[in-house]
């Protein structure tokens, strides 16, 4: 994170996202899951965010991916802007996505070592 | 059978270092017995000869050792023996000249040499392999892996299908290939937790074979019309079944990225391969069919998953 992230409040649909580098993305079918390689923690997308996710290459604006998404699947632009828009703020808050400060308190935390299973 | 006193038992009595001459002048029941399974290596040598034999039964689907492989520095050898002490509590187990356990009962011996089994397979095939905390089953080679943390009914449910005639995998650790996906056995004694012995009745150790019993009955493939072991299979049904009793047999699906999360936990060691973990369970719910299943009973859960593996893909 850097002083010129965002505040997960001031994303916009000018912001152009992608993933943190620590940040590994892991098709699950028509789902996903982040794994957060810095805080060993996996967030699971539903179908809608792992194909929005899926769309994040640091160059398309979300604005963009709105007109696309909205294209593909003939519903009001407006409306999925602002859905992107809020989905990528949460990532963001999350530590996930490049150029948006978050505070890192993961989904679902894997670090159990099962070494006494048995 | 021999019981060791005089400095030997003086020093375990006391915890400290134990010279391996010292254990090399211990009249045993016979030479060490080995096996390998999973790319683990381990051997026992014992002063008991009933305990000799009860190891090697129970361990008899696992790959015996040769005696030069047994004494080639890359096996575990364990020794029982009884020594000067409470007569209850008379036995040690020494590992490398390192005391396992002291003072210990008859009954605990198999169940310590299962545990130390078992941390071994588990700490060697985490590494090169997916290592689930589940139980498998097989049938016409199809495998169904059951995962769940202790507990949640995975030996019950495996013991039940196998009687139901489907061939053994495993009742501990779920062995994966990360790029095939394909199941490998640990054929390890199935352990019968006290609670569900009264469902197999069968299968009690009686006779000497009693005296060996702790909180666990341990029972090898093929026993009492139990199914046999397999090598491998190839995943088609993946469940992870928690016992609810007065509740309803029943599987629910679960979405898939919910799947992989379910099974991340029961992943042995998951975070030190993480992704291809990640990888290698995203693509074992991508091939199979999977649920999260409710176990009432054991014959209508035994019902219902011979179903589901009959309907997956």
């Amino acid at each position: 994170m850097t002083e010129t992230d965002l505040a997960p409040s001031d994303v916009t649909p000018a912001f152009a996202p992608r993933l943190r580098d620590h940040v590994t993305f892991v098709a699950v079918e028509d789902e996903a899951i982040l794994h957060d390689g810095d805080q060993g923690t996996l967030h699971l997308l539903d179908p809608i965010a792992a194909l929005v996710c899926r769309l994040f290459d640091g160059s398309a604006t979300l604005a963009q991916l709105a007109d696309d998404l909205a294209a593909a699947f003939e519903v009001p632009r407006d409306r999925i802007e602002g859905d992107v828009v809020a989905m990528t703020a949460d990532l963001g808050a999350q530590c996930l996505v490049d150029g948006i400060a978050g505070a890192a308190d993961g989904v679902t935390r894997v670090e159990q070592a099962l070494v006494d299973g048995c | 059978m021999t019981t060791v006193s005089g400095e030997l038992a003086t020093t375990i009595a006391a915890g400290g270092p134990i010279d391996e001459s010292a254990l090399g002048r211990i009249e045993w029941a016979g030479p060490a017995s080995g096996w390998e399974t999973q790319g683990h290596r381990f051997a026992c040598r014992t002063t008991d000869p009933a305990l000799d034999a009860e190891l090697r039964r129970v361990f008899r689907d696992m790959t015996p050792l040769r005696d030069t492989e047994i004494s080639s520095g890359d096996t575990e050898v364990l020794s029982l023996f009884a020594y000067e002490s409470d007569p209850a509590a008379r036995w040690a187990i020494v590992r490398d000249g390192q005391h396992l356990r002291r003072r210990q009962s008859r009954a605990m011996l198999l169940p310590t040499v299962m545990w130390r089994c078992n941390q071994g397979v588990i700490a060697t095939t985490s590494e090169s392999s997916l290592s689930l905390h589940a139980g498998a089953v097989a049938r016409d080679g199809r495998a169904i892996v059951m995962a769940a943390p202790q507990e949640a009914g995975k030996t019950t449910l495996t013991a039940g299908l196998l009687r139901r005639g489907l061939d053994y995998l495993t009742d501990e650790a779920a062995v994966l290939d990360r790029d095939t996906l394909e199941v490998t056995a640990y054929p390890k004694p199935l352990s019968i937790d006290r609670g569900s012995w009264p469902l197999f009745p069968e299968l009690e150790p009686r006779g000497p074979r009693a005296d060996f019993v702790d909180d666990q009955w341990l029972v090898p493939s093929g026993t009492g019309g139990l199914g046999a072991a397999v090598d491998r299979a190839s995943p088609a049904l993946v469940l992870a079944p928690q016992y609810t009793p007065g509740g309803r047999t029943a599987a629910h699906r679960v979405r898939p990225a919910e799947m992989v999360q379910l099974l991340s936990h029961s992943t042995f060691h998951f975070s030190r391969h993480t992704l291809d973990n990640l990888h290698a369970l995203a693509r074992l719910v991508e091939r199979c069919d999977y649920y999260r299943l409710e176990v009432a009973d054991l014959e209508s859960a035994c019902d219902l998953v011979i179903e589901l593996l009959e309907n997956a893909p």
